[in-house]
């Protein structure tokens, strides 16, 4: 998952990124002005957008409404000082899923992350089941009949990202878009990899065909 | 203070002036009235002397005759009420008083008078007899002399009971009272209801002042729609203060919630930071940084809250500031002082250019100001660039200049730049530790002492601020009054 964090704060969008890196795997970039937050915001797609509404150059709800108005429907967490009801208020009808004020919990800023990704791949349960596979994405642990499978976390993210968009093709440019951030050096065949050594530890035998190869378009995990 | 009610007193004057109005009146009326009923009594007394008198002394009939046609005469009178008389002789020889007319005498005197008796004197008065009450007349006449009757004199006394004109005048007095009475209740009643309608429109404001809370100050908008000409002035200065009480408490609510706003951002900060130190093992390094940037922010907030401590001291009116006579510019130079290392430190060159001046005024605010001004420009000019402090002085005030190299402040927000917690646009960054609250403490102090404060910034110029105070100690001793 990929996400963006526009907070002028320098200190606080490294540590909620660190949080994010770390507890759940997550490629991060940061933007400290709303001017250059909201290009970044424009130029890629991201799973989950963390944003502070007092920003240097643009106040972080016109932020939100330009992205809103280009029919970006990622997904976008208020995380700011202003707590009034109707700051919050204003912030949820501009378009925002959540809205978080400071000073706020790590667990909870983890837990809420991962429900708004989660929702807008529409789903609400977090354990996600795939045939004889189930991954539950709070654990993070993928059980095929019952069985634990160890995967490594890139192996795990390229599975749950494939699964919450079960039933859709996901091209590698995707994936590739949407597991590593910005700074990564991107090359397509790290995703082949991926795959195939997933394919490999899930289901040895072949038996199942749970993640499909449709040539020249992507990848397919049948809900 | 005793609390009296407006329309009891307005009430009460009112009608101790139609009392006495009222009983002024009373008394010409009453007064007039008696006069001419008691005059109307003595002219009907008077006629009807002449006509006892002309009875008497006519030489017709006999005395028992006359003396019938005398009770007649009086009893015709009597509409008025009882009505009696008198007559007498009196004999100044024998010092004898005859009552009723002798047959003798009578005779002697109609026969043998040559002229008409003289009319001595005659009174008129009040007399009160058998506890009734009368009006009297007396008359005296001297008879004429002759031989056989010598110098005799005839009184006749006729009284007509007062008691009907006294029943008259009681029924005037009653009517007197009543009509008084109803006229001071009018004017009472009557006042009660003017003032009662010109106290409306200040019921109506009541009521609706009763309503208006904290909360809606901002959008109430009274309305009075029949208020009178008197009361517009009132209405419209009362509207204006509720106005300006919303206007300062939109003000106070914005510092508040800017203020909460700048201190949960260092909260948010360290708990994020030592948050993520507990959510796994780390290294020592690890933890020994999180500890240095938890001091960091401790100290952020320690600064912030010591400013906003500073803030509402320096705007609080009852604040208890020592003033004195004190050298400006050993004020500056203490300052100046002060800042040496952290100048140093980050490579600046500053050229302060002092002259004595000596200013009324509190030296610890002054070196706040200066303080904060000198923290400015070392936060926001580029480092390793010069910062000057020029100083003029002239009879009256004493201008001092703090330059700096930066000017990178737009134009438009140069008169921003001292409202609390503002920061411009491009320099924003909070790495650079202000709390936003420097350049409004700065203003703050500046006022309080009767100066000015202004900002010019460009890039050939770099940003200059510009402070001027005046010495004159009276308009600072003025000020303080207010």
């Amino acid at each position: 998952m990929r996400v963006l964090i526009i907070e002028d704060e320098k200190r606080l969008a490294k540590n909620i990124a660190q949080v994010l890196i770390e507890h759940e795997g997550y490629a991060v970039d940061l933007s400290f002005d709303g001017i250059d937050g909201l290009h970044m915001a424009k130029s890629n797609s991201y799973d989950l957008i963390i944003l502070d509404l007092r920003l240097p150059g643009m106040h972080g709800l016109d932020i939100l409404k330009a992205i809103r108005t280009q029919k970006n429907t990622t997904p976008v967490l208020i995380l700011t000082a202003c707590g009034t009801p109707s700051d919050v208020i204003k912030g949820l009808d501009c378009g925002s899923d959540d809205y978080l004020t400071k000073p706020f919990d790590m667990g909870e800023f983890v837990a809420r992350c991962k429900a708004l990704i989660r929702r807008s791949y529409g789903k609400a349960n977090p354990r996600i089941t795939i045939g004889p596979l189930v991954i539950d994405t709070v654990a993070r642990k993928v059980t095929l009949n019952g069985n634990h499978i160890i995967l490594s976390p890139m192996e795990y993210h390229t599975l749950e990202y494939l699964a919450l968009r079960a039933g859709q093709v996901v091209s590698k440019e995707e994936l590739l878009e949407h597991l590593y951030d910005f700074n990564w050096e991107r090359f397509s065949n790290v995703i082949e990899v991926y795959i195939s050594m997933l394919r490999k530890k899930i289901d040895p035998q072949k038996k199942y065909n749970i993640i499909k190869t449709l040539r020249g378009q992507g990848y397919l995990v049948e809900g | 203070m005793k609390l009296r009610s407006l329309k009891a007193r307005i009430g009460v004057c009112i009608a101790i002036l139609m009392l006495i109005v009222v009983a002024i009146l009373s008394g010409i009326a009453y007064h007039e009235f008696k006069e001419g009923l008691w005059k109307n009594m003595d002219l009907t007394l008077q006629s009807d002397l002449q006509q006892v008198k002309g009875l008497l002394f006519s030489a017709q009939g006999s005395e028992m005759e006359k003396k019938q046609e005398l009770t007649d005469l009086l009893n015709a009178q009597a509409t008025f009420g009882s009505f009696d008389y008198q007559i007498w002789f009196e004999d100044h020889i024998s010092g004898q008083t005859e009552m009723y007319i002798t047959s003798d005498l009578y005779h002697a005197y109609t026969q043998h008078s040559a002229s008409a008796p003289v009319l001595e004197k005659s009174v008129l008065l009040d007399l009160n007899y058998n506890n009734q009450s009368y009006r009297a007349i007396w008359a005296r006449y001297a008879m004429p002399h002759n031989r056989s009757i010598p110098g005799q004199t005839v009184n006749i006394a006729l009284a007509i009971s007062s008691h009907y004109a006294f029943h008259e005048v009681g029924e005037f007095v009653r009517v007197l009272l009543i009509a008084g009475a109803i006229v001071i209740w009018a004017a009472w009643g009557l006042t009660q209801q003017i003032l009662r309608w010109g106290l409306k429109p200040l019921h109506s404001l009541a009521e609706q002042m009763s309503h208006i809370t904290e909360s809606d100050l901002a959008t109430i908008n009274p309305s009075c729609p029949d208020v009178h000409l008197e009361l517009v002035s009132f209405v419209t200065s009362w509207k204006d203060m509720l106005a300006r009480l919303a206007k300062a408490m939109e003000e106070q609510k914005r510092f508040i919630s800017d203020a909460a706003h700048e201190l949960k951002t260092p909260i948010a900060l360290m708990k994020s930071t030592l948050q993520l130190a507990q959510i796994k093992k780390r290294d020592t390094e690890y933890y020994e940084n999180t500890i240095a940037d938890a001091l960091e922010d401790v100290d952020r907030l320690h600064n912030l809250v010591n400013q906003l401590l500073e803030l509402s001291r320096i705007e609080s009116p009852t604040s208890i500031t020592r003033r004195e006579w004190i050298h400006l510019n050993n004020v500056i130079e203490d300052v100046i002082e002060y800042h040496k290392p952290l100048l140093d430190e980050k490579g600046f060159v500053l050229k302060p250019d002092l002259c004595p001046a000596d200013l009324y005024g509190s030296r610890e605010q002054l070196q706040c100001l200066f303080n904060n001004l000198i923290d400015n420009a070392i936060k926001y000019a580029p480092p390793k660039t010069t910062i000057s402090i020029a100083m003029k002085t002239d009879d009256n005030s004493v201008t001092i200049i703090v330059h700096d190299e930066g000017g990178n402040i737009p134009q438009e927000e140069c008169g921003l730049l001292f409202e609390r917690f503002y920061r411009i646009s491009k320099a924003r960054d909070r790495n650079s530790g202000g709390s936003g609250l420097g350049l409004a403490i700065a203003k703050e102090i500046v006022l309080q002492h009767g100066g000015q404060i202004h900002v010019e910034s460009n890039h050939t110029i770099g940003t200059r601020f510009i402070v001027s105070l005046p010495k004159n100690t009276r308009n600072q001793e003025t000020r303080n009054a207010d």
